[in-house]
């Protein structure tokens, strides 16, 4: 336990003193601040000239759906930047020798990965931290109050973590295969090119292919979210299941706005999976992405 | 030689190939075997591009070799330098110093790295980050890294690159003084006289074998020894039959042979018997230098 501990505590201190580590929190800060401007004023608009009489349920369940947004427009950026962050963990040290020469000390060499791992962990919680902050500093710096209580405003953080816990394993994982720090990074980039394509494709196709397959039999309805997830391809539904971004639906769930019929905005908000499914999710792909690093960075420098 | 018991680091028959796949193979070890006592300072010396580094990283477990095997016996973890300075560039020397501490469970790990600091000349200058450092403060760092956690075996790969003449002599001072403790010590060289100076044993390395493993002592024990004779007949010359010859000028009045020191004053009896005018017998220490020309530069290869 010791021994994990003197690691982190370097590999901390390693993360703080790198060069780009300012830039990378002042990246969140502004992301988080531009976000929250964004989903504040929206909510001023609506309240200052509400298309009916606002009860105040009517208004929390619209700063439920500003935060939503506002996480929508949050995440991906954060999801570049943590692979970014945690595909150099590893492969900086790798291309710089240090890896190499703390092995040949014989000590334990999990706890060498747990350690690069808990701290990419820690950054992931900050970077969920920071915008749940932002946000709540929005809505109170436009002079509105805040009707989310703090409980439900960290459960709303929880599947965003659970997506940046999954893509730091992620970039840990390519740390783990890449010997270069600026192969690492290329390839975290890609990584996240790949994860928003194929979500968005993914999502907006599966729509599509579900409705006109609905609209062939029936005619002048509109469909449910009930014949949507019926109707939604496998293949693509089986892409959504392996990518992180699938978990912002459990959002959907934790600010109650799966309901549909009494929506404010009209719109049916989708999900595939129930609360628990999706956590279910995220915690199997954040963990087997840890083992495939773990697995990787084991077999390092061995035959 | 000792029975393999007493052997601290032995190596047998280990390989190493590089590359293969996409770039060209390069064979860095072939069949490499030596082994060292308790106690004792080993060098190993030959040309760019011999091995010596890829053989050390393999001693050291952080290369993996193709075949043979290396076996270290040590409780503790080989205090190690490698041939190019690596740290943690962007914390500070006592940082370093202090995390290797800590994970190596130094009892005491703040003196211990305050006290090293100081005894390489580094001490004021701890809470630099590494990346200020010139090369040979580097290096001095190194040193003291790898002594931190008092190890048995000490391996160094070009431990006096980039130090200056006083830290040169400081290093070798160091190196005389930690081999009474009982180190075992295998440093990599350019310099053949430092060498010369501290190992007790070489190791001479060339493309990726080793050519010959020897003992200073013996390599002192024998000289090249200088004849001038003024009338150099076939007769007097007999006198020398069955030594090495090294040299021999032009106008054969000079000839340099190998020999055993004591062997000298009754040689030169034989050639004044002989009738031979010796006009002058200059003994030519040979140092490592010279077997190294021996061994790696004679065949031209
Ligand atoms: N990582 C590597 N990849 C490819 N070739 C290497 C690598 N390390 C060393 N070599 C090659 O192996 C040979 C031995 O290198 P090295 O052990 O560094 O020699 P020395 O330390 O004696 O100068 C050289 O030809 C070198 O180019
Ligand atoms: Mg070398």
């Amino acid at each position: 336990m010791n021994e994990l501990f003197v690691l982190m505590k370097k590999d901390l201190r390693l993360l703080i003193s790198e060069s780009y580590f300012p830039i990378v929190i002042l990246a969140i800060v502004a992301l988080s601040g531009v976000a929250a401007f964004s989903a504040a004023t929206d909510y001023s608009f609506f309240i200052q000239d509400p298309p009916m009489t606002l009860s105040i349920a009517d208004k929390e369940l619209k700063q439920l759906m500003c935060l939503l947004d506002f996480w929508k427009m949050v995440i991906p950026i954060e999801v570049l930047i943590l692979l970014m962050v945690s595909s150099l963990t590893l492969s900086m040290e790798k291309e710089n020798g240090m890896l190499r020469f703390i092995l040949a000390y014989g000590k334990n060499r999990s706890l060498i990965f747990i350690s690069k791992s808990l701290v990419v962990a820690m950054v992931s919680l900050i970077a969920v931290l920071i915008p749940a902050l932002a946000f709540l500093l929005g809505i109170y710096t436009m002079g509105q109050e805040v009707l989310i209580d703090a409980g439900l405003m960290l459960a709303s953080a929880a599947f965003p973590l659970l997506i940046m816990l999954s893509v730091s394993m992620l970039g840990i994982l390519i740390s783990s295969l890449s010997k270069k720090r600026h192969t690492a990074v290329i390839i975290a980039v890609m990584a996240f090119l790949v994860i928003t394509g194929a979500y968005t494709s993914a999502l907006e196709g599966g729509m599509i292919d579900a409705s006109l397959e609905y609209h062939q039999e029936h005619i002048d309805q509109f469909m449910t979210n009930a014949d949507a997830r019926m109707l939604f391809p496998e293949d693509k539904k089986l892409m959504l299941l392996l990518n992180p971004l699938l978990m912002q639906e459990g959002l959907l769930h934790v600010l109650n706005l799966t309901g549909g019929e009494m929506n404010l905005a009209y719109v049916e908000a989708f999900a595939f999976y129930d609360e628990a499914t999706d956590a279910s999710i995220g915690i199997i792909m954040a963990s087997s992405l840890f083992l495939m690093g773990y697995v990787s960075f084991m077999r390092y420098g061995k035959r | 030689m000792n029975e393999e018991g007493a052997m601290v680091i032995s190596v047998t028959d280990v390989s190493k190939t590089f590359g293969g796949l996409i770039s060209k193979k390069i064979r860095a070890l072939d069949g490499v075997s030596f082994s060292l006592e308790r106690g004792e300072v080993c060098g190993l010396v030959g040309p760019n591009g011999a091995g010596k580094s890829t053989l050390i990283s393999i001693i050291m477990g952080a290369e993996a070799r193709d075949q043979g095997k290396v076996t270290v016996k040590s409780d503790k973890p080989v205090g190690f330098v490698p041939d190019r300075p690596m740290f943690y560039e962007d914390l500070t020397a006592m940082e370093n110093l202090m995390f290797f501490a800590q994970y190596n469970k130094v009892d005491a790990p703040m003196e211990s790295c305050t006290k090293l600091l100081t005894e390489f000349g580094l001490g004021g200058r701890g809470d630099e980050p590494v990346r200020n450092y010139s090369k040979g403060m580097k290096q001095r760092l190194a040193i003291a890294r790898a002594l931190l956690h008092g190890p048995d075996i000490l391996v160094m790969d070009e431990p006096f690159t980039g130090l200056d003449p006083t830290m040169v002599i400081e290093l070798r001072d160091s190196i005389k003084r930690l081999k009474g403790s009982g180190l075992t010590i295998l440093l990599s060289s350019h310099d053949l006289h430092e060498v010369n100076n501290i190992c007790d044993s070489v190791v001479f390395i060339k493309a990726g074998k080793v050519v010959n493993k020897e003992s200073v002592a013996e390599c002192h024990r024998t000289m090249d020894v200088q004849f001038t004779i003024l009338n150099p007949t076939p007769s007097i010359l007999s006198c020398l039959d069955g030594y090495a010859v090294i040299d021999r000028s032009d106008d054969g009045h000079t000839i340099v042979v190998k020999m055993e020191k004591d062997e000298v004053q009754a040689r030169l009896s034989e050639l004044v018997k002989a009738g031979g005018l010796v006009q002058e017998v200059r003994l030519l220490e040979r140092s490592v230098e010279d077997l190294y020309s021996e061994l790696i530069m004679e065949d031209g290869r």
